[in-house]
């Protein structure tokens, strides 16, 4: 019985934790992580394969960098002729941004997928972005060379508002709010940023093309509506692509500098002193006055241990005839030395004595003095206890 | 070498010329900077290696008293040298504050006190007196510590001092001026004096009588001259605490009041402390010396947890002398441990000397045998019936050598070991 449940209970832990290891991988299989979108070699649905098969397909010379430093030996090596696509953001730390924006001032276009506002500020794009909290679809309204009037783009999920010092920035995939009977004029209604921004190259940067859209160009969406034509126009209007994939260390390369002005400068070697000074007061509040001192230690045991350790070793063992003869005996010497008895008298001779004394039945005081021992410890304790009463009743008739 | 806060607040004071100068050159020149005063400070400080400390302290105390240590510092230099002062006691000295303000000018000398009121018996020994000087800053310090020796013996409380008026009293009821009616041994001849009611008539000595015509009582000095050996165990069995003492300061406290009283009584006192090996052995002439001298000696003996060599006990009682005396041996009353040890040497040692055994009997044993409320009580009690009957058989098994026992509490034992001793110089027995 008891085997069974123990049984029982281990097989459902086992379950509970082995349908916790199941939901940690499924999660695991289910979600790309966030570096791994748009992978150029990604042949999941959140990868970039397709694209890029496309597009060399379509004779453009497809350059796949991880970080920034392949970036800008490339662009060294040769800038014109080249677009450069940011496909996925999540890596791209401001000071890699300010860094290709450096090095990518030549090239014909960037390309750069949902970029943060404080990537934009990096590459000295003057625009917010603002999210959407949904990804959407919507009409291009616009025309500029890769996006002409009517595409639809599925996939949108950022939006963009050009900040008021951007000139000639077009703006295509206008995001509206429509009011309540439907056309465009109404209150909170009308245009509430776009999900693509076409900024024209100037001093701080090239050509520059935001597109708010993180998955709109992966493996599993490029097929539907336009998107594949707006990628492959986008992209492919050079013959070289430079498609920069960040890894994680390009997040913090390179990143201060910008930040920093934040912070008074006098702080980081204050707290320098500071730190002094807790090492410093430890010090002053380590350092002993003189050793400590030593001090021999006496025995301390306690007499009546032994006679405590011997009483639970009674009980432990349970040895009830043997407490209640010690008791018996302590008691008849106790009584024989009351009442005048020679320590040779015979136990009957000292029962009668007793009930002569006490005014008990010799039966009873012979029972209780050699009466058979106690069976359970409630027999031990009464027996005790009448045992004291008859001394008490010889010493006070 | 030491710091003070002050450093601290001068590291501290460095966020000055930084919010001045914030660059990371500025808090390494400050740090530098705080470095050189430090270094300047130790150096102008002066060494405490060159203070001259003796120490003043009394040899002895009585555990309970209060005793102040002296330090006599002296400042041989001619900087001035000020800061603090630790002489260092352990524990169980009870020191009351053992740091102290230094503040001297060159070739001034100055004396600082510590009150010490030891815990525990036995003797204290100062550790050493670590001196920490401020250079003229007051940023660091320089510290060493010096060796000055010193020691407290803390004596034995000897409460049962308190009865020796009483137990004087009776002593002088024995001496000359009663009329003995028993002569033993010892018992000497003293003087003639004339017959008050009261006084034993068997006493009355008929020939001065008739010379006086008046009745006439001779008198006789109790026994005097008698050999007292004491012998204390210092054993395992005495190292057992009875209401947080050890069993071994009672019988200390009995041992010194019998010391005490049978030195009035002009009887040759020695006291033997000793389990394996002799740790004391103090015997004199001079009644005062040999008290003194007892609770001097017997102050640093601590019960070791080792069993009792009785054979060396015994014969170091021998070697004190052929001469019968009362051997009065402080033991516990532990059957297992007496019967090895005690029992084979016994019969020999009484069968020459007049032989008491006294034992520290624990109340908590009394206690536990009168439990009757649960089961578990009811166990103790046996056990402790068993431990009293133990005892009992052990005590049978020493009187059947004709060897007096007494097996009392702490605090009835030294009166209990007193009496019997006058008793039997009552009865001129000893």
């Amino acid at each position: 019985m008891n085997t069974i449940s123990r049984w029982r209970r281990t097989g459902v832990w086992a379950l509970v934790i082995a349908m916790g290891v199941a939901a940690l991988a499924a999660i695991a299989i289910a979600t790309t992580p966030p570096g791994d979108a748009m992978d150029p070699e990604g042949l999941g649905p959140g990868g970039g394969a397709a694209l890029v098969a496309v597009l060399e397909q379509n004779g453009v010379d497809v350059e796949t960098f991880d970080s920034i430093d392949g970036v800008r030996d490339a662009l060294r090596e040769q800038d014109d002729d080249t677009t450069v696509v940011v496909a996925n953001t999540s890596n791209l730390g401001t000071g890699s941004a300010a860094t290709l924006r450096q090095e990518a001032l030549g090239v014909d276009r960037m390309v750069v997928l949902s970029p943060t506002t404080a990537q934009l500020r990096a590459l000295r794009a003057d625009a917010t972005a603002l999210p959407i909290g949904a990804a959407v679809q919507v009409d291009s309204r616009c025309n500029i060379g890769p996006v002409d009037e009517g595409d639809s783009l599925i996939g949108i999920d950022k939006r963009y508002e050009p900040g008021g010092g951007a000139e000639d920035v077009t703006t295509c995939f206008p995001l509206t709010i429509q009011s309540a009977d439907g056309d465009a004029e109404g209150e909170g209604a009308g245009e509430h940023g776009a999900g693509l921004l076409d900024l024209p190259s100037t001093s701080g940067h090239p050509d520059l093309t935001i597109v708010g859209s993180t998955a709109g160009f992966s493996n599993g969406v490029i097929t539907e509506e336009d998107n594949a034509a707006i990628a492959l126009r986008l992209l492919g209007g050079s013959p070289r692509l430079v498609w920069y994939q960040p890894d994680i260390a390009d997040l913090v390369d390179g990143g201060s500098g910008e930040d920093a002005g934040l912070l008074p400068a006098w702080l980081l070697p204050s707290l320098a002193l500071v730190a002094m000074g807790l090492v410093m007061l430890a010090l002053i509040r380590g350092r002993r006055l003189g050793r400590l001192v030593r001090e021999p230690l006496p025995v301390v045991v306690r007499a009546v241990e032994t006679t405590e350790a011997r009483g639970r070793l009674y009980r432990r063992a349970q040895d009830r005839p043997r407490a209640a003869a010690v008791l018996r005996l302590a008691t008849i010497d106790r009584l024989r030395a009351r009442l005048g008895l020679r320590r040779g008298d015979s136990l009957e001779t000292v029962a009668r004595a007793i009930a002569a004394a006490t005014g008990r039945p010799v039966r009873e005081v012979l029972d209780l003095v050699a009466g058979p021992p106690p069976t359970d410890d409630a027999a031990l304790v009464r027996l005790a206890q009448d045992l004291s009463d008859l001394e008490e009743k010889a010493h006070r008739p | 070498m030491a710091l003070t806060s002050r450093a601290l607040w001068l590291v501290l004071l460095g966020i000055v010329p930084v919010v001045l100068r914030p660059a990371a050159s500025t808090v390494w020149l400050w740090l530098l900077l705080c470095a050189v005063v430090v270094a300047v400070d130790v150096w102008l400080a002066p060494s405490p290696r060159t203070l001259g400390v003796d120490r003043s302290v009394p040899v002895q105390v009585r555990l309970g008293e209060s005793v102040s240590s002296a330090l006599l510092v002296t400042n041989p230099g001619r900087r001035r040298a000020s800061g603090i002062l630790r002489d260092a006691w352990p524990p169980s000295a009870g020191a009351a504050d053992t740091r102290h303000t230094l503040r001297l000018s060159g070739g001034e000398r100055t004396r600082v006190t510590t009150q010490l009121t030891p815990t525990r018996r036995g003797d204290r020994v100062a550790d050493r007196v670590t001196v920490r000087l401020r250079g003229p800053l007051g940023v660091a310090a320089r510290q060493a510590s010096l060796e000055v020796p010193g020691r407290v013996r803390v004596l034995h409380p000897f409460p049962s001092r308190q009865h020796i008026p009483s137990r004087l009293a009776v002593l002088r009821q024995l001496d000359g001026r009663a009329a003995m009616r028993v002569r033993g041994q010892g018992t000497e001849f003293d003087s003639l004096r004339d017959y008050v009611e009261g006084d034993d008539v068997r006493s009355i000595d008929w020939r001065a009588t008739a010379r006086r015509r008046d009745l006439v009582v001779r008198t006789w000095q109790p026994e005097q001259h008698r050999r007292i050996i004491i012998v204390l165990d210092t054993s395992r069995t005495s190292a057992g605490r009875i209401d947080d003492a050890p069993r071994l300061d009672s019988g200390m406290d009995a041992a010194l009041f019998l010391t005490a009283i049978a030195g009035h009584a002009r009887d040759r006192v020695h006291v033997i402390a000793g389990d394996r090996v002799v740790r004391a052995h103090v015997s004199g002439h001079d009644r005062v010396g040999v008290l003194h001298d007892a609770i001097s000696e017997l102050a640093p003996v601590d019960a070791q947890l080792v069993e009792a060599d009785w054979r060396l006990m015994a014969a170091e009682v021998q070697r004190s002398g052929t001469q019968r005396a009362l051997v009065v041996l402080i033991t516990p009353l532990e059957s297992s441990a007496l019967e090895e040890g005690l029992l084979p040497v016994l019969p020999a040692l009484a069968a020459r000397h007049r032989v008491v055994i006294a034992s520290v009997a624990d109340p908590a044993v009394d206690r536990l045998r009168r439990g009757r409320g649960t089961a578990s009580d009811v166990y103790a009690a046996a056990a402790a019936e068993r431990t009293v009957a133990l005892r009992e058989r052990t005590a049978g098994a020493f009187r059947s050598l004709g060897v007096d026992v007494l097996d009392e509490t702490p605090d009835r034992l030294p009166l209990a070991l007193v009496d019997h001793y006058l008793a039997l110089k009552r009865q001129g027995l000893l």
